[in-house]
C-alpha cells in the first residue's frame, strides 16, 4: 500500500488553494510512457512534474499502458487505460490526482458469498485467463458450456448469474455467454432438480468455464414443482417456463404414469376440459393452438388412449421449455403456445440404463457411447397392458363393452460429433394407438417424427443449426362388420426444413433464421374391405400447402436493467393445386343449398397464399436486485386449424389447412407481469396480466358432422375469440417443505357474428375450456433422506357445457333438444392428491438405484363431473347422467430403476 | 397378484344420474306427421321437462289437415282417434276427406296444415317419389356374452337389402316392424297379445352406399319363448324422406347412438320442416309425405337353430308388453 484517499484529502486541506484539475490532466506526454506498468509511469511523471498520486498498488498494479500517448495529455492517458474498469480519478487543487475504486462489484459479491452460505452451498473457486494479461474492470467474454454430471449431456435453460444479479441461460447446447469486468465475480449455476453450484471466480481475461451439475439426490433440494419458473427475476423471459422431468416423477400420477401434459395442466393459465381430454388450453386458446414440437418437428397428436396419458415418455426428455406469453419470433404456426421438447441423447462415455414398471405400463431405455465421447446412441421404448384396466371400466361404462386399449411409443437419438464445433444428430419418435370400440370398430392413429440436425459453431460468436425432418400423423378407423366393413384412413405428411443461427456481438444476441414446411394431407379415404360391404368408396381431394417463416430477433441489453427482445417473423402459406373450390352464389351464405358450382386447379397451381407479418417484443426492467418488471407483446398466425365437434379433441378430427373459406386464424397478446423474490430466493412470486384477442377461430355449426364432408365449409363458422386474466404464483424453494402455489382468474369468449346459421344467434358465449377460476397448490415435504411425501390439490371452475333442456317423442323416440352452446356449467371440480416416494441410496457411484412412488390420485374420491349426457330408455322421459372419469380413490404403485 | 386385483377394483369411472334443472323452458308444441300408402297420422305433444316422470301433454282442439298443393281441392282432414296419446290418424280407422284421395300420389306435393291454439303451423311441401325396393329380408343367428345384461344371450340379427332411385338429394328412411303374439293368462286378462317393436334406431340412407343397399341391420332379435312360441313377423318399409327430415333424422339417430358419448353428446337443435306461420309459437316437427313399400317375412319356431324352452305365460300382456293390443293386426294371418 502506497497512499490511500484519506491521505489524499489530508493532502487537500494541507495544501489549501483552489483547485483547477483541469492543467494537470492537460500535462503534455512524450511517448516514453509506452508499455509501461501504470505505476512506474506514476512515479517516473510524479519526478518530472509536481504532482501526486494516491492509489492502492493494487488497484493499478495490473494496468500496463500498451499505446504511446506522445503528444497527448495524462488525461486522455488514464481516461484510456482505466475504461471500462471500476477505477477513476478526482483531481485535487490541480497538484494531486486520487484514485477511486467503485466499491459496488466487490460489495454484491460479498453479499452474494454470504447468500450461498446462508443456503448451505459449498464456494468453489476457479480463475480464468492469464494474471499476466489482467486488466481490471475491462469487459470480457466468459463462456462455457453446462452439462448434467451423469448423463455429460447438455443442460439446456441453466442459468448463469453473476453476483445475484442480471444473468442468463443455457442454449440448446447447454452454452452461455455473459460479458463481465474482469476481476471477482460469484457465480450462480442453477436448474431445477439440480443442485445449484456457486464459483468464486477471479477473472482476468476472457475464456472458457465449463462446469457440470449434479441432479439433486435429495429432495430438500428439489423443487416441488416441475413447472417453477427459473430465476424469474433476472432471466427468463415472460411466461417462459423450464420444465424439470426429476421433479415430475416425484409427483403424484395418474397409474403411476409420470405425465408432461398434466403437469402442463398444473400452471396458471392453463387447463383442460376434462381428465379423459387430450392436449391442453393455454390462456383461452383451443388444443390445436398449441405448438408442441419434439426435436424441432410439430406433433399432431399429442396422448395416448384417448388423453389418458400423454404420448410422452419422461425419461426420454431431456428438457422442456413452455411459452405462453411473449412467444419468441423463432417460433411460429399456433397463436396460444409453445411446448419445444427435446429427447435424451446418450451419454458419451458410458452405458446406461433405466426403466420403470407400472400397473398399466412398463418402460426401458439404453443410452450409451457407440464411439467414446464421440458418437452416442439412446433408445427407448414404453408399453402398456392396459386392457385389465379397461376390462374394469367397461363394466361401468357400457361404450366400452369389449373394447381394447394398446399404445406403445419409442425414440431414438444418434448423435455423432464431427469435430469439436460440430455435431450431426438423427432423431426418430413414434407413437401409437390402438383402441377398439364396441368389439367391431377400431380406432388407430400414428404419430412419426424422422429428423437429421447440424449443430455447427461458425465462431465462439456465431453458431447455427440446420434441421431436415418429416413428420407424419395418420389414423385409420376400421369396421369389420361383413356387411359394412370399411377402411377410413386420414393422413397428413410434412416434410420441413429449419435454419437457425445465433450471432453475438457486443450487448447484442441476434438470432435469425428460415423454415419451411410442406403439407400433403389427405382429408378422408373410405373403402369397403370386405366382399359383401355395401359401403361405397369415398376419396376426399388432397391438400398440398407450403407454410414459411422467416424471422429476425434481437435480445439487447439497453442498461444494466432493462433488457429489450425484440423480433419479427414474416410467416406466409400457399394451398397449391391439384384442388376443386366450391363456389357459392353470393351473397347468399356458405350452406348447401347456395352450391352453385366449383372451380379445379391444376397440380402445382397456387389456389390461395397468405402473409403475416408477427411483430414480437419482450422487455425486462430490474427494479431492483429483489423485482422485475416484465411486458411482453406478440402476434402470431396460424395456418393448420383443427376441426373437431366435441369439447374434447379426439383421434379422428380433422386438422383442415387455411384455403379459400379457411381464413388463417391471428392472435394479438399483450401480457405485463411483476417477478419478486424474498429471503435470498426461498420465496419467489410473480402476477402476470395478459389479453388476447384472436380472428378467425373455427367453430362448428349444430348438428355438423365433419368427417368426409367435401363442402366442410358450409358446417363451420369463423369468428373471434377473446381472452383475459391474471395470473398470480408463489413458491418456497427452500427447508423441508417446499411448495408452490398459483391463482389465474382469465376468461375465455367466443363471438360469431350473425348470419344464416350461428352460434347463439351472434351473442359473445364462453368457449369449452373458459373455467375463471383456478387454483393449483403443490407441495414436497421431506420426511428423510430418502422419504419424501408430495401432493397436488386443485380447484377450477366448472367448464361450460351444452345440456338438454327438455325432451320430446317423435316417432316412438325420446329426444334430448339441447341448449344454446355453453350455456351452463358442470359442477366446480378440485381435487386431491397424494404420493409417497422412497428412493434409495443417495451414493453416486452405487450400480443399480431404483425408487418407489405410491400414488393416491383423488383422496377424497369426488366425483368430479367431466361431462353430462342423457338416456331415454322409455318414451316421454330424459334423465341426465354426469360421468366421472375418476370417480374414486385411484391407487398406483410405480417402481423406476436405472444402472 | 391378488393384492394388485383387489387394488384394482375400485379403479372405476363413475355414472351418476343427476337432478339437473334447466328450469324455465317453455316447451314447444311436437309435431310428427307422416302421410304415406299405409298411414295418414300426425301425433301431437309438448316437450317435457328433463329428468321429470312420464308426462305427455294433451293437446286438445287441435284441427290438422294435408293439403296437396299441386291439386287446390284436394284435402285430407284427420280427426282426432285416441284420446291418451293426442293422435290423430287415419290409419285402421275412419278417414275423413274431402276428395276421397287417401294415397299420396307421385308427382304430388303435399303440406301439413295444424292449427292450436290460434297459431297455424305449416310443413315445407313435400314432394312424393317413387322410393324404390325392398329386395329381400333375412336373419342371421349369433350368441354370446351380454356385457351389458350380464348374461349369455342369443338371437338374430335381422338383415335386409334395398334399391333405391338414383339421383341428387335423395334421401330415404326405413322402418322395421316385429310382430309377434304372446299367450297369456286368461285368468288375468286377454288370452294373447299382439305385439309390435321397432328398430333401436332410425334407419337412414348415407352418401356412402349407391343405390343398392346390401345387408343393412334392422334390429337384433333375443331369442325368447315369447317371441318365437308363435312365429315372429319382420316387415320393413322403405319411405322416400326430404333433406329436412333426413337431417333431422339424421341427427335423432346419431343421438342416439352417441348420447352418452364420452366426449360430448352431440346437440341437438334442429327444428324440422314444420313452421310457425305467425313466427312466434315454438315448434319442433317434421312431416313426410312417401309412398311405402314394404315386404314382410314370417320367421317360424322351426326356423331357429336351436330347441325353445317354455316359460310360464304371463299373467296380463297387455301390461308385460306396454304398447301391445289384445285383437290381431290386419295383416297377421
Amino acid at each position: 500500500m502506497r497512499f490511500l484517499i484519506p491521505t489524499a484529502i489530508l493532502a487537500l486541506l494541507f495544501f489549501g488553494g483552489v483547485a483547477n484539475g483541469q492543467s494537470l490532466l492537460e500535462l503534455p506526454l512524450d511517448g516514453s510512457e509506452q508499455d509501461k506498468k501504470l505505476a512506474q509511469f506514476l512515479e517516473e511523471f510524479e519526478r518530472k512534474h509536481e504532482v501526486k498520486f494516491y492509489f492502492l498498488d493494487e488497484w493499478i498494479a495490473p494496468f500496463t499502458i500498451d499505446d504511446s500517448y506522445a503528444g497527448q495529455t495524462l488525461g486522455d492517458l488514464l481516461e484510456n487505460v482505466l475504461r471500462e474498469s471500476d477505477l477513476s480519478f478526482v483531481v485535487v487543487h490541480d497538484r494531486a490526482l486520487a484514485f477511486v475504486k467503485d466499491p459496488t462489484v466487490e460489495i454484491t459479491r460479498r453479499e452474494a458469498i454470504v447468500a450461498a452460505g446462508r443456503r448451505q452451498q459449498s464456494i468453489e473457486t476457479a480463475t480464468v485467463g492469464n494474471p499476466d494479461l489482467f486488466r481490471p474492470g475491462r469487459l470480457v467474454t466468459l463462456r462455457g458450456r453446462i452439462i448434467h454430471e451423469e448423463d455429460r449431456t447438455p443442460i439446456t435453460g441453466a442459468t448463469v448469474v453473476p453476483n445475484g444479479v442480471r444473468g442468463t441461460t443455457t442454449d440448446r447446447e447447454g452454452r452461455y455467454e455473459l460479458r463481465l469486468p474482469s476481476g471477482r465475480h460469484v457465480l450462480s449455476i442453477n436448474f431445477i432438480g439440480f443442485k445449484e453450484r456457486t464459483i468464486d471466480l477471479t477473472l482476468y481475461e476472457g475464456g472458457d468455464l465449463n462446469l457440470s451439475l449434479q441432479e439433486s439426490p435429495v429432495l430438500l433440494e428439489e423443487i416441488v414443482i416441475s413447472s417453477q419458473p427459473i430465476n424469474e427475476l433476472t432471466v427468463s423471459r415472460p411466461g417462459q417456463l423450464q420444465l424439470s422431468v426429476g421433479a415430475m416423477k416425484k409427483q403424484p400420477s395418474l397409474l403411476g404414469e409420470a405425465d408432461l401434459v398434466r403437469q402442463l395442466q398444473s400452471l396458471p393459465g392453463v387447463n383442460t376440459v376434462g381428465e379423459a381430454a387430450a392436449g391442453f388450453n393455454v390462456r383461452g386458446g383451443s388444443v390445436d393452438q398449441n405448438l408442441v414440437l419434439y426435436d424441432g418437428l410439430p406433433l399432431f397428436n399429442t396422448s395416448h388412449a384417448l388423453g389418458f396419458f400423454s404420448a410422452f415418455y419422461s425419461e426420454a426428455i431431456q428438457e422442456m421449455s413452455f411459452y405462453r406469453g411473449g412467444i419468441p419470433a423463432e417460433f411460429g404456426g399456433r397463436v396460444s403456445s409453445v411446448l419445444d421438447i427435446r429427447s435424451k441423447a446418450g451419454d458419451p462415455e458410458r452405458w446406461r440404463v433405466n426403466g420403470g414398471i407400472g400397473l398399466i405400463s412398463a418402460n426401458l431405455m439404453a443410452r450409451g457411447p457407440l464411439v467414446k465421447n464421440r458418437t452416442t446412441l439412446a433408445a427407448s421404448v414404453r408399453g402398456t397392458y392396459a386392457n385389465w384396466y379397461l376390462d374394469l371400466l367397461k363394466n361401468t361404462y357400457k361404450d366400452l363393452t369389449n373394447s381394447q386399449v394398446g399404445f406403445y411409443d419409442g425414440d431414438l437419438r444418434l448423435e455423432h460429433a464431427l469435430s469439436n464445433k460440430s455435431k450431426l444428430s438423427f432423431s426418430y419418435y413414434r407413437s401409437f394407438d390402438r383402441l377398439r370400440v364396441r368389439g367391431d370398430t377400431t380406432f388407430q392413429w400414428v404419430n412419426q417424427l424422422i429428423s437429421v440436425r447440424l449443430d455447427q459453431m461458425f465462431s465462439p460468436r456465431f453458431t447455427g443449426s440446420f434441421l431436415l425432418g418429416v413428420g407424419d400423423y395418420n389414423y385409420t378407423v376400421s369396421n369389420v362388420q361383413p356387411a359394412q366393413g370399411f377402411d377410413l384412413d386420414y393422413q397428413v405428411t410434412y416434410p420441413t426444413l429449419k435454419m437457425d443461427f445465433l450471432l453475438t456481438a457486443g450487448a447484442h444476441r441476434l438470432s435469425f433464421g428460415i423454415q419451411s414446411t410442406y403439407y400433403a394431407f389427405n382429408p378422408g379415404r373410405l373403402r369397403p374391405t370386405t366382399a359383401q360391404s355395401s359401403i361405397r368408396s369415398v376419396t376426399m381431394e388432397s391438400q398440398q400447402s407450403l407454410e414459411s417463416g422467416i424471422y429476425l430477433a434481437d435480445s439487447y441489453n439497453l442498461t444494466d436493467r432493462l433488457v429489450l427482445d425484440a423480433g419479427v417473423r414474416l410467416s406466409s402459406f400457399v394451398q397449391f393445386g391439384p384442388a376443386t373450390v366450391n363456389v357459392y352464389s353470393p351473397p347468399s351464405p356458405i350452406e348447401e343449398d347456395n352450391l352453385t358450382d366449383s372451380i379445379k386447379y391444376a397440380s402445382g397451381e397456387t389456389v390461395t397464399s397468405f402473409m403475416g407479418v408477427e411483430p414480437r417484443a419482450a422487455i425486462r426492467f430490474s427494479l431492483d436486485n429483489q423485482s422485475s418488471l416484465k411486458l411482453s407483446y406478440h402476434r402470431i398466425y396460424q395456418y393448420l386449424h383443427l376441426v373437431s365437434n366435441t369439447a374434447a379433441v379426439t383421434p379422428i378430427d380433422i386438422w383442415q389447412p387455411s384455403n379459400t373459406f379457411f381464413k388463417p386464424q391471428v392472435s394479438d397478446q399483450i401480457s405485463v407481469g411483476y417477478f419478486r423474490d424474498f429471503k435470498q430466493k426461498m420465496y419467489e412470486a410473480y402476477a402476470e396480466v395478459f389479453y388476447k384477442e384472436m380472428d378467425n377461430v373455427l367453430d362448428f355449426k349444430d348438428g355438423a358432422e365433419l368427417i368426409l364432408n367435401k363442402t366442410l365449409e358450409a358446417d363451420l363458422l369463423q369468428g373471434k375469440g377473446l381472452a383475459y386474466g391474471i395470473e398470480a404464483f408463489l413458491s418456497k424453494s427452500q427447508g423441508r417443505l417446499t411448495w408452490t402455489m398459483s391463482y389465474t382468474y382469465s376468461r375465455s369468449l367466443r363471438k360469431f357474428d350473425p348470419g344464416t346459421e350461428t352460434i347463439n344467434n351472434g351473442e359473445t358465449f364462453p368457449s369449452s375450456y373458459d373455467q375463471p377460476h383456478m387454483l393449483n397448490l403443490s407441495w414436497n415435504y421431506r420426511l428423510s433422506r430418502r422419504w419424501s411425501f408430495t401432493g397436488n390439490f386443485a380447484y377450477r371452475t366448472g367448464r361450460p357445457v351444452t345440456v338438454p333442456v327438455f325432451g320430446f317423442t317423435v316417432d316412438g323416440y325420446g329426444v334430448a333438444y339441447f341448449s344454446g352452446r355453453n350455456q351452463y356449467r358442470i359442477p366446480d371440480y378440485h381435487r386431491l392428491d397424494l404420493a409417497l416416494v422412497i428412493e434409495g441410496s443417495h451414493k453416486l457411484k452405487k450400480p443399480w438405484s431404483g425408487s418407489w412412488t405410491i400414488s393416491f390420485l383423488n383422496v377424497y374420491a369426488r366425483r368430479n363431473a367431466y361431462s353430462y349426457f342423457f338416456a331415454s330408455d322409455t318414451p316421454g322421459k330424459i334423465d341426465t347422467y354426469q360421468l366421472s372419469i375418476l370417480g374414486t380413490i385411484v391407487p398406483s404403485v410405480t417402481y423406476n430403476f436405472k444402472f | 397378484m391378488a393384492w394388485s386385483r383387489y387394488i384394482l377394483l375400485i379403479l372405476l369411472a363413475c355414472v351418476d344420474k343427476t337432478d339437473f334443472d334447466s328450469g324455465g323452458t317453455a316447451f314447444p308444441l311436437i309435431i310428427d306427421g307422416l302421410f304415406s300408402t299405409k298411414a295418414a297420422e300426425v301425433r301431437l305433444s309438448r316437450g317435457y321437462r328433463v329428468n321429470g316422470g312420464l308426462n305427455y301433454t294433451r293437446i286438445p282442439g287441435a284441427i290438422v289437415w294435408i293439403a296437396d298443393t299441386d291439386d287446390p281441392s284436394w284435402k285430407l282432414i284427420l280427426k282426432e282417434q285416441k284420446l291418451s296419446f293426442y293422435e290423430y290418424q287415419a290409419f285402421n280407422g275412419t278417414i275423413y276427406s274431402y276428395s276421397g284421395a287417401v294415397t299420396p300420389k307421385a308427382g304430388h306435393h303435399y303440406v301439413l296444415h295444424v292449427i292450436v291454439d290460434s297459431n297455424e303451423f305449416v310443413s315445407l311441401p313435400q314432394e312424393v317419389r317413387e322410393p324404390g325396393s325392398i329386395d329381400n329380408i333375412y336373419f342371421t343367428y349369433t350368441s354370446g356374452f351380454n356385457r351389458d345384461k350380464g348374461v349369455e344371450e342369443d338371437g338374430l340379427n335381422i338383415l335386409f337389402d334395398a334399391t333405391v332411385p338414383s339421383g341428387e338429394d335423395r334421401h330415404f328412411q326405413w322402418r322395421m316392424f316385429g310382430t309377434f303374439s304372446v299367450l297369456a293368462d286368461p285368468a288375468a286378462g286377454p288370452e294373447r297379445c299382439w305385439v309390435t317393436e321397432r328398430e333401436d334406431a332410425p334407419l337412414l340412407s348415407s352418401s356412402a352406399f349407391a343405390t343398392r343397399y346390401a345387408g343393412l341391420t334392422a334390429r337384433y332379435v333375443p331369442i325368447t319363448f315369447d317371441r318365437f312360441n308363435d312365429r315372429y313377423r319382420v316387415e320393413i318399409r322403405q319411405y322416400e324422406i326430404s333433406r329436412e327430415v333426413w337431417e333431422f333424422t339424421e341427427a335423432l339417430r346419431f343421438q342416439l347412438k352417441n348420447g352418452s358419448s364420452l366426449f360430448q353428446p352431440p346437440f341437438f337443435v334442429r327444428k324440422g320442416n314444420v313452421i310457425s306461420l305467425n313466427g312466434q309459437a315454438n315448434v319442433i316437427g317434421i312431416f313426410t309425405a312417401s309412398i311405402d313399400v314394404s315386404r314382410a317375412i314370417y320367421i317360424k319356431r322351426s326356423d331357429l337353430p336351436r330347441e325353445l324352452y317354455g316359460q310360464p305365460l304371463p299373467a296380463n300382456c297387455l301390461r308385460v308388453y306396454p304398447g301391445s293390443v289384445a285383437y290381431p293386426p290386419p295383416f297377421w294371418m
